[in-house]
């Protein structure tokens, strides 16, 4: 008996064009399902970086917005302002200390200032800058420090600052004008003018930026399709706020309609009351 | 016979491993698949890692920084009972130093509290003064600041650097650029306390490298709690519960240094601008003055529970705790919040000491004192017949008024006669029962903001008086109920017709009723208020802004967060 040599015998044409047909297809079909399986945990890589990205954003807002005398929101509800107290004196040596607190009466409020003074009856007048209180002889009234320094009250536009005093004696002053005009008229508005926190949330591009005192903070280093709405709501007696961060899914894909469906099941939120709003309340 | 020769040899089948290279292939897929999953998974894990054990661990700081500031607050409150003594118990001691001026203070640390026992806070109070005139130099406000502390469970590194030396690229090394993102905000502890390193205390005392058992978070707080001094911020304030006015009654408000407005004593009735079976009120909108509309919405109720009954109009903001008020459902001019908790602590019986003491029948007794903190004091063992308090003062041109301060150590059944100029403080330790008429408050409202009279200079220039520091009629008699302290008693204050009531209420643990078609020209801080007959309730604002001359409670006046 003779056994069969098979290394001996060749491939016919059609043979190996079957075979290399086949293999093909089988590479192909692996190389398909390596690229889907590569996107599939690129995109659940993507949706896990995008969750911090957002939890970071909400925490950084709702931190600020609870240590805050005022918060305002734009129309569009994507720009967030906070006034925040200025609780650390910069003494240039980059490790700040902690300020000490003083008080001041607003109305029948005791509250407690750190670095900034309260100046109570102050006349505000709609589209004017011009600001005034009543008289040099009471104990509140506009100081020459004030000029430079930031001013927030109700009526006053976020991020308004002293530019100049005037009619003053012994450096206690009656008038004052203001960087913005006030959108309100007030005669007995209450107004804090000192070294204030300026916190600004805002949307560069895609992408949620927090400014400190014009300082671009890095709270979310790639957070590009993120996108915050906030609702400032005030109370009675108090004022809060809800946020919402939502990104839109690598994988989605379809309409606007489907989209916005796939957007809002990312969404992250979160509301937070404004601590400072009750204080000295009775 | 078999051949064995080559040429005949049986051919056996070479197996030369062809078919490997797709094993090959198909293993190098499997691994390189098994990478990126991994690689996926360990992102993944590290991600979840921070948003749940970090996160969990950030949120827990703050509500144990916070738990310490209420630690705190609670037992700042201890103050205001002269027979508690602060700060000595419960683990409370002298913090140490440096100590802030003028101090004292004090510290308390709380731990293995929260899940797993993974919680602690360390609370820190310092008592200071205020020199600013604010508030009477005499009482001390205090900071409180609380540190809260998370350990972290899980994976000990989440993301972040825990290089805390020189070299590092993240806190001490270079506190100009702390890091970014989770560095930045959460600034995890893993193996050395960043802020002992950066900053010490807070203040740049006692810096050095500590080291931690755990990974953890911690984060800080500081309150401002300040005494409270005005407590009538509206018309009516109680804990428990508030049966309104009934159908035809009303809550408003006025103002006594509004010189448009009319007598209190003889109101006028005027219509108002809420929908509703009840449009009146005595001040409500007027078409010809619009004072009155500004001055007659402010007659502010507050519950602190979800209890709350109106049969009449309220002019004015409603808070409940809990409760369910709508402006659907109810008549109410102004805002309505349902998520206001409030306590209020019970209310100390004053040191009598120097007074003068007499019995509970009828007399007349002069008022010399010149000042809420100087006033003239008595001590009645009861009031059951007829009181009056003369001003002693009329004949000062320069200020003649009187205060006087009155401790009844029972209850109050019988007649008090405030004369006019005379600011009373009654204070009293057992139940009111009383009718309108009995509250005989003889003073005026001033019908402008008080001004300082003028020294003059004799005898060309005479001496102009100075107003009456208080503007509000009612405002000169004061009522305090003093908390009982037996367990389980109780106090109740009962206004029966005939008459209107003009005076003040302030009574922690008094269940305060009003029967009848009372007109009630006040403002009560109580436990409880039922006035459901046809009681119209009228507020002076200028109460807002006079001192009760006493410290009620303290209050949060400032919350910051220190971020470092």
């Amino acid at each position: 008996m003779k056994p069969v040599r098979l290394q001996d015998h060749g491939f016919t044409l059609i043979e190996m064009l079957l075979a290399v047909a086949i293999g093909s297809l089988m590479l192909a079909a692996i190389m398909a399902a390596s690229i889907c399986l590569q996107r599939s945990f690129s995109a659940v890589d993507s949706y896990f970086a995008s969750h911090v990205q957002q939890v970071r954003i909400i925490d950084y807002l709702s931190r600020d917005v609870r240590r805050s005398y005022i918060v305002t929101t734009s129309t569009d509800l994507q720009t967030v302002t906070c006034t925040i107290p200025n609780y650390l004196v910069d003494n240039g040596s980059n490790q700040p200390t902690r300020a000490t607190p003083t008080l001041a009466l607003v109305g029948n409020k005791v509250v407690a200032n750190y670095q900034a003074s309260t100046v109570n009856n102050v006349t505000i007048t709609q589209g004017s800058a011009a600001i005034s209180c009543p008289g040099l002889g009471l104990s509140s009234h506009f100081t020459s420090s004030n000029a430079g320094q930031s001013v927030v009250g109700t009526g006053i536009p976020a991020g308004t600052t002293i530019q100049s005093v005037s009619n003053c004696l012994l450096g206690n002053c009656s008038q004052a004008t203001m960087s913005n005009a006030a959108s309100t008229t007030n005669t007995s508005a209450t107004v804090t003018i000192g070294a204030l926190t300026n916190v600004i949330y805002s949307v560069v591009n895609q992408t949620i930026q927090r400014r400190e005192n014009g300082g671009l903070t890095n709270i979310a280093a790639s957070a590009d399709t993120l996108i915050p709405i906030t609702y400032d709501t005030e109370l009675l007696n108090t004022e809060f706020t809800q946020s919402t961060v939502t990104f839109q899914p690598e994988f989605a894909r379809g309409n606007q309609t489907f989209l916005d469906n796939e957007r809002a099941g990312t969404a992250v939120f979160s509301l937070t009351y404004l601590r400072n709003r009750r204080r000295g309340d009775g | 016979m078999v051949d064995f020769t080559s040429a005949n040899e049986m051919k056996t089948q070479i197996h030369r491993g062809n078919n490997g290279n797709v094993l090959i292939c198909a293993l190098c897929t499997i691994v390189i698949i098994s990478l990126i999953g991994a690689n996926v998974l360990v992102n993944c894990t590290r991600h979840y890692n921070i948003t749940a054990k970090q996160l969990k661990g950030w949120k827990e700081a703050l509500y144990a920084a916070e738990a310490g500031g209420d630690a705190g607050f609670d037992e700042v409150r201890k103050a205001l009972n002269p027979s508690n003594l602060p700060f000595t118990t419960d683990g409370w001691a002298a913090a140490p130093s440096p100590a802030p001026t003028p101090g004292p203070a004090w510290t308390k640390t709380i731990s293995g509290f929260g899940e797993g026992g993974n919680l602690s806070t360390t609370v820190t109070i310092d008592k200071l003064t205020d020199n600013t005139g604010t508030i009477p130099a005499t009482a001390p406000f205090y900071r409180i600041r609380s540190t809260g502390t998370a350990r972290l469970f899980g994976l000990p590194r989440v993301g972040l650097s825990d290089k805390i030396f020189a070299s590092g690229p993240n806190f001490v090394a270079n506190s100009a650029s702390r890091g970014v993102g989770d560095t930045l905000l959460r600034k995890v502890d893993f193996k050395y306390d960043h802020f002992k390193a950066s900053y010490g205390d807070g203040d740049g005392h006692n810096l050095g490298l500590s080291s931690v058992a755990y990974p953890q978070i911690t984060r800080r707080i500081e309150l401002v709690a300040v005494p409270k001094y005005y407590v009538f911020g509206g018309a009516m304030r109680v804990v428990n519960l508030f049966d309104g006015p009934g159908s035809a009654g009303f809550v408003d408000s006025y103002s006594s240094t509004n010189p448009t407005n009319p007598n209190p004593s003889n109101p006028q009735i005027v219509n108002n601008d809420i929908p509703g079976p009840n449009i009146i009120s005595y001040y409500g909108s007027n078409p010809t003055n619009s004072t009155y509309l500004a001055d007659a919405h402010d007659g502010d109720v507050s519950v602190g529970t979800k209890d709350f009954a109106e049969g009449g109009p309220i002019w004015g903001d409603v808070a409940t705790n809990g409760g369910n008020v709508t402006h659907s459902g109810y008549q109410i001019s102004g805002t309505i919040d349902n998520n206001v908790p409030f306590t209020l602590p019970p209310l100390a019986a004053p040191d009598t000491t120097g007074f003068t003491a007499a019995n509970s029948g009828t007399a007349t007794d002069t008022a010399y004192g010149t000042s809420d903190s100087s006033p003239t004091g008595f001590v009645y063992s009861g009031i059951t017949g007829s009181k009056t308090i003369k001003n002693g003062n009329t004949s000062n041109s320069s200020f003649p008024y009187a205060y006087a301060k009155i401790v009844v150590n029972g209850d109050i059944t019988g007649q008090i006669t405030v004369e006019k100029g005379v600011t009373a403080e009654i204070w009293f330790t057992g139940n009111m029962k009383v009718r309108g008429v009995n509250l005989d408050n003889q003073n005026v409202d001033l019908g402008r903001p008080p001004q300082p009279g003028n020294a003059g200079i004799p005898p060309l220039i005479p001496t102009t008086p100075a107003d009456d520091p208080n503007p509000s009629r009612v405002g000169h008699m004061k009522f305090f109920g003093i908390s009982p302290t037996a367990p389980g008693a109780t106090q109740t204050i009962e206004i029966d017709s005939p008459g209107n009531v003009f005076a003040t209420f302030y009574a922690p643990s008094a269940d305060i009723t009003v029967v009848g078609n009372r007109d009630i020209f006040s403002a009560i801080v109580g436990h409880s208020f039922s006035g459901n007959g046809n009681t119209g309730f009228h507020y002076d604002k200028a109460l807002n802004h006079v001192e009760i001359g006493v410290v009620t409670d303290y209050q949060i006046a400032s919350y910051v967060e220190d971020v470092r």
